[in-house]
C-alpha cells in the first residue's frame, strides 16, 4: 500500500514520511431548485501521515465541503479520495460550533465513539476521564455541555475526536467561534496534544495566522469555484512558540495574503 | 478558568429558592380562603339564593358524599383509564409515525397528505363513527381519545427530528454509528425536546377529550358523572366535579413533568437561551 502511495508522485511531496491520502481531481457541483452552484473544482493535494496541514481560503470558497468530502459526509461530483492505508478512518471530525450533543454528559460526549465502538461502559469512561484531564475538562466529567462555556464546548470536541485512535483529524474551523484569547490558547494545546499523540490532522481555517502558526503546509484555496492556487511550506521549527514566530511568520503570512488576493478576482 | 462550582451556581440561580416557593403558596392560599368566606357569607346573609353559587360548606359536602359513597372513586378510576389508554395508544402511534415521516422522505408523503386531511376536524366529530365502527363499549371511546392524543405527537415528532442539528447526524456518521446507533443515540434524543412537547399537549388532549367523551357518550366516568349533575339539576355536584376535575389536571401535569425530567434530564435546568 505505502509502495502504491509513493508512487502516485506529487510536487507537495517533500518529507520522506509515506502519504495518508490523496485528493485526486475532485469537483463538487450542488444541484438546487435554483440551478447549480460549483463549488470546487479539480483539487488536487497528498497529505503524509502524521503532518499537520492547513487550508486557508476566502469564507463560503467550499473548505468546508472539501472536509467533508474527505470525512465521507458528501460524495464529490468527481474525482476521488484515497486513503494509502487502506480504509478511511472512523471518528476524528471537530466541527465550528455546536459539535457538542447537548443530551449526553461531558463524559459521554468524549466517549460517544468509544460507545459506539461497543467499549464496556467502566473502561471507556476511564479513558474518557484520562483525555478530558488532557482537554483542561477534568472535574467537568458529569455536567452537561450547557453548563460550559464556549471554549470548554471547543475543548471537548477535541477531546471526543482525539480520544478515539483516529489518525486523522478533520477540523472545521474549530476555533472560529472564539475570542482572541481563547483562541491562542487554545492553538497551543492543541499542538501540545498533537505533539504528545502524533496524528494527520486537516485544519480548515480562514485566519491566515493561524494556518501559519500551526501548519506544516498551508493550502491556499480560490474563491468559488475553489481550487488550490499554492501550497506553501511553513518552515517554522517546532515545536512553535508563537512569540518567537509571530515575527518570523509575517513573511509567509504577507505570501499567502497576496495570493488570496490575486485569485479572488471575483467580488 | 471557571471551576465547576461557579458554572453549578450559575446554573441554578435560573430556579426559585424554595422558601420564595413556599411564601408564594402561603399568599395563595391565603387568597383562596379570603374568597370562600365570602361566598359562604353571601349566601348565608341571603344575598344569593344559592341557585347558581351554592355555597362553599354544601359544596364540600355534596364532594364528601361522593367520595364516602365511593361514587367518585368508581368513576375517577374509569376516567383516568381512559386518559391513560387514550394517551398511550394515541402516543405510541403518533411518535412512530412521526419518527417515520421525519426521517424518511417517502413515508412523509404517503402519512403527511393523510394528516393534513384529518387534523382540521374537531375530534370530538369523529366519535359517532368510531361507535359505529367500535361498538358502544370502552373500545370506541379510548379509539377517540388516542385520535386526539395522536395528532400533537405526531406533529411534534416530525418537527423534532426535522430541526435536528445537521451536524449532530454528520457526528454520528463520522464516529461510525449504525443505523439502529444513530437512531438511539443521535435522533431519538436529538429530538427528545419536542417529543416531550408533544407528550405534554396529547396529554392535556386527551384528558379534555375524556371528559368530552364521557359527557356525550358514557354513563361512568367524571364527564358522565358531570352532564347527571346537570340533567338532575344538583349544581352543588356540578362544582364539586369541577373541582375534581381540576385537581386531575393539575396531578397530570405534575406527572408529565415528571416523565419529562427523567425523559431527557438535559433540559431540566437548562436556560432557555440554548
Amino acid at each position: 500500500m505505502v509502495e502504491l502511495a509513493a508512487q502516485s508522485t506529487s510536487d507537495t511531496l517533500r518529507s520522506s514520511s509515506p502519504l495518508h491520502f490523496s485528493c485526486d481531481k475532485v469537483s463538487h457541483t450542488f444541484d438546487s431548485d435554483r440551478g447549480s452552484v460549483e463549488a470546487l473544482r479539480n483539487v488536487s493535494f497528498n497529505v503524509a501521515v502524521n503532518e499537520f496541514v492547513c487550508i486557508v481560503g476566502p469564507s463560503g470558497c467550499g473548505k468546508s465541503t472539501l472536509l467533508r468530502i474527505v470525512a465521507d459526509l458528501e460524495n464529490p461530483t468527481s474525482g476521488r479520495v484515497t486513503f494509502h492505508s487502506g480504509q478511511r478512518p472512523r471518528g476524528g471530525l471537530v466541527v465550528q460550533e455546536n459539535g457538542t450533543f447537548p443530551w449526553m454528559t461531558v463524559a459521554e460526549n468524549v466517549a460517544f465513539g468509544l460507545r459506539l465502538g461497543g467499549m464496556e461502559k467502566g473502561e471507556r469512561r476511564d479513558r474518557a476521564l484520562v483525555f478530558l484531564e488532557r482537554v483542561g475538562l477534568s472535574g467537568f466529567a458529569d455536567h452537561y455541555p450547557h453548563e460550559l462555556s464556549v471554549g470548554m464546548r471547543q475543548r471537548l470536541g477535541i477531546g471526543r475526536a482525539v480520544v478515539m485512535d483516529a489518525p486523522l483529524l478533520l477540523m472545521d474551523e474549530p476555533f472560529g467561534a472564539l475570542d482572541a484569547q481563547t483562541r491562542r490558547h487554545m492553538q497551543s494545546e492543541l499542538l501540545n496534544i498533537w505533539a504528545s499523540d502524533r496524528r494527520t490532522v486537516v485544519f480548515v481555517t480562514h485566519d491566515i495566522e493561524e494556518a501559519v502558526l500551526l501548519g506544516d503546509r498551508v493550502l491556499v484555496m480560490s474563491a468559488r469555484p475553489a481550487s488550490i492556487v499554492a501550497d506553501i511550506p511553513v518552515t517554522l521549527e517546532r515545536p512553535r512558540s508563537f512569540s518567537r514566530d509571530l515575527a518570523r511568520a509575517s513573511g509567509i503570512m504577507d505570501r499567502v495574503w497576496n495570493i488570496l488576493e490575486s485569485s479572488s478576482t471575483t467580488p | 478558568m471557571t471551576t465547576p462550582a461557579t458554572v453549578i451556581s450559575a446554573a441554578r440561580m435560573e430556579g426559585t429558592t424554595a422558601p420564595a416557593r413556599r411564601s408564594w403558596s402561603l399568599r395563595l392560599a391565603a387568597v383562596w380562603i379570603v374568597i370562600l368566606i365570602a361566598l359562604e357569607m353571601l349566601v348565608r346573609s341571603g344575598i344569593d339564593t344559592g341557585l347558581f353559587l351554592p355555597a362553599p360548606s354544601v359544596v364540600a359536602g355534596s364532594l364528601w358524599e361522593m367520595v364516602s359513597s365511593g361514587v367518585l372513586f368508581q368513576n375517577l378510576s374509569v376516567t383516568i383509564a381512559r386518559i391513560a389508554g387514550g394517551l398511550f395508544f394515541g402516543g405510541t402511534i403518533g411518535v412512530s409515525l412521526g419518527l417515520i415521516a421525519g426521517t424518511s422522505h417517502r413515508m412523509r408523503g404517503i402519512i403527511d397528505p393523510m394528516v393534513a386531511a384529518l387534523h382540521p376536524i374537531p375530534r370530538l366529530a369523529f366519535f359517532p363513527l368510531l361507535i359505529v365502527v367500535f361498538g358502544l363499549g370502552e373500545s370506541s371511546k379510548i379509539a377517540a381519545v388516542s385520535l386526539g392524543a395522536f395528532f400533537p405527537m405526531f406533529l411534534n415528532t416530525v418537527a423534532g427530528v426535522r430541526s435536528m442539528n445537521p451536524v449532530h447526524l454528520d457526528l454520528g456518521r463520522n464516529y461510525g454509528a449504525s443505523g439502529r446507533q444513530m437512531f438511539v443515540h443521535v435522533l431519538l434524543p436529538g429530538a427528545m425536546p419536542l417529543i416531550l412537547t408533544g407528550l405534554r399537549l396529547s396529554a392535556n388532549t386527551a384528558f379534555h377529550g375524556t371528559i368530552g367523551v364521557e359527557m356525550v357518550g358514557s354513563r361512568t366516568g367524571i364527564g358522565a358523572l358531570l352532564w347527571l349533575s346537570w340533567q338532575t339539576f344538583r349544581i352543588d355536584n356540578l362544582y364539586a366535579i369541577l373541582i375534581v376535575i381540576a385537581i386531575i389536571g393539575i396531578g397530570l401535569a405534575k406527572l408529565i413533568r415528571w416523565i419529562c425530567d427523567r425523559a431527557a434530564p438535559w433540559l431540566v435546568d437548562k436556560p432557555a437561551s440554548m
